[in-house]
């Protein structure tokens, strides 16, 4: 569904720097890819979804090279691969939650106004925001921003779904492993299709249960680890080196 | 540390004569202002071609949502500021044509009257209050809005989507501004014409109204209704382009944003001054 053939991430600061290199990498159906590191994951997401151009190499979504699509190729494609910013998500904020949430239908589809409500609530519904449904960004939690903000990108619904660093507080966390969940199963909004799943994470510890596939993005390299075995038996030494670096962090 | 210091000094004394850095650094401040007009030159160019473009393609696309968003800005920058146009109109014509015509009758030239009211109200005047007005209204909320979404991310936010952040955010503030610009100057005009008569007349100023608006129909050509249209429909679009450039699209960081607003505002007088100029060149040829 998406590959990605020896691609080198260019850093948003620096748009000259590499950030992240040597990635190849293929996203298959189905699959639950959990992503971590501490650097370079925002950076690394942005190219996947296609907003931020490789400096190397080439970034396919369904067999198609990105850099060739014509414009309004582009857009029919995007349509399939949803993504969710870090933190507050980047909601737009004078609109309220509904509103967002309809904004991208309302844009690529000229569906009748009661059919359209219905797909927002059914989103809305299964993210469980419906209590906050007529509030603007600004009311909100920064982690219920970002919940508002999956309930965006589901709404056109996408095949793939992209995540930068999935709940900031330990409050949210329960909510978004039961969303992954009943996402990559298959819920009722999109007619019961999986949807398949790309997380980024400081730390994969929380998503060994859920994650299929494992990478690590580790000193400016691409880090392949495998499935949930695989992960489970790196997880000590990298839980370790995590808390290390959070420690060298918190002394300065 | 001190001695270093000293070192310091004393090395770069020499290097440093009194008279050989002025013109270098005025040469440096000549060459880098003249290098980032051009830049924003080519910029504001390039991001109006854009737009154009925009707005043809995708005519149709999204009207629905767009439509709304027209009228929204219309609304805005238009029927929100009638009132205060209403106050401007009414003050200038109280102010400047009424003393005009207090003064031409004193000297016994009142068949101008009609004459200079179209050439200092209709044709210089009411466009460009009218535009100054929008500017500072709207303008700079646009700028603010614009900046604060880009630096927010959300203009990325909208491409994740599949949502063209131009068509979404410039388009209808370009049509919105023209549109609201040229139908704020005819208010402007309207209101300044009949106050100034008011003043006039409470000034016991010996013009009948029936001359007075007959010289003005023939004070005015045709040409003036259609070069009125175009230069604040013109106006408008030099605003909206000028504001949403600024504020859309260069990378910015929050703290920028202020920054950002006031270019935006000495770009937007300068452009609005310029092609006042411009339209001058061409009432004098017509």
């Amino acid at each position: 569904m998406i590959e990605l053939i020896d691609v080198t991430v260019a850093s948003s600061r620096q748009t000259d720097e590499a950030e992240i290199e040597g990635v190849q990498w293929a996203v298959e159906p189905g699959q639950f890819w959990v992503i971590g590191g501490l650097r370079g994951k925002s950076d690394f997401l942005a190219t996947v979804a296609g907003l931020q151009k490789p400096l190397r190499g080439r970034v396919k979504w369904f067999g198609r090279e990105l850099a060739v699509l014509s414009e309004q190729e582009l857009v029919s494609e995007r349509m399939k691969v949803g993504m969710v910013f870090e933190g507050s998500g980047r909601l737009f904020r004078h609109l309220t939650v509904a509103e967002n949430v309809a904004l991208p239908l309302r844009y690529h589809h000229n569906y009748p106004e009661d059919d359209m409500l219905r797909m927002v609530q059914s989103v809305l519904e299964l993210t469980e925001l419906m209590p906050v449904a007529h509030q603007t960004p600004g009311a909100l939690s920064v982690g219920m921003q970002q919940c508002a903000a999956l309930a965006r990108a589901l709404v056109l619904k996408p095949r793939v779904l992209l995540v930068d660093k999935p709940f900031i507080s330990l409050r949210h966390l329960r909510w978004w492993q039961d969303i992954f969940q009943k996402v990559s199963r298959g819920a009722s909004f999109n007619q019961n299709q999986p949807v398949t799943l790309v997380i980024t994470s400081d730390d994969i510890g929380p998503w060994l249960d859920y994650g299929t596939h494992f990478a690590l993005l580790r000193e400016h390299r691409w880090q392949m680890v495998g499935d949930r075995n695989a992960a489970r038996r790196l997880h000590p030494t990298l839980h370790a080196a995590l808390s290390e670096a959070q420690g060298g962090s918190g002394r300065i | 540390m001190a001695e270093h210091i000293a070192q310091g000094n004393a090395g770069a004394a020499p290097r440093a004569p009194l008279r050989a850095p002025l013109p270098r650094a005025y040469l440096n401040f000549v060459g880098r202002n003249l290098l980032r007009l051009t830049e924003t030159i080519q910029g504001l160019g390039a991001f109006a071609l854009i737009t154009m473009g925009v707005a043809v393609t995708k005519l149709g696309v999204a009207a629905p949502l767009i439509r709304p968003l027209i009228r929204a800005q219309i609304y805005r920058a238009g029927v929100r500021l009638l009132p205060m146009i209403s106050f401007l109109g009414f003050a200038l014509g109280m102010v400047i044509i009424g003393q005009t015509v207090s003064l031409l009758t004193r000297v016994g030239a009142q068949d101008f009257a009609g004459l200079v009211m179209v050439s200092v109200v209709v044709r210089e005047l009411g466009p460009i209050i009218a535009a100054l007005l929008v500017l500072a209204r709207v303008g700079t909320a646009t700028v603010i809005e614009l900046g604060t979404s880009r630096a927010l991310g959300e203009v990325e936010a909208l491409e994740a989507l599949g949502i063209d952040p131009v068509h979404y955010l410039v388009v209808p503030r370009v049509i919105g501004l023209a549109l609201a610009i040229f139908s704020l100057t005819v208010y402007l005009i309207l209101t300044a014409l009949v106050s100034g008569y008011l003043f006039a007349f409470v000034n016991d100023v010996p013009l009948r109204p029936g001359e007075y608006f007959s010289q003005l129909a023939s004070a005015l050509q045709w040409q003036d209704f259609a070069l009125l249209a175009l230069k604040t429909v013109s106006f408008g679009a030099i605003i909206a382009v000028v504001t949403c450039y600024q504020g859309l699209a260069q990378p910015l960081r929050i703290e920028e944003v202020s920054d950002a607003t006031t270019r935006a505002v000495v770009h937007s007088v300068i452009g609005c001054v310029l092609l006042d100029a411009l339209f001058i060149v061409v009432y004098l040829l017509v």
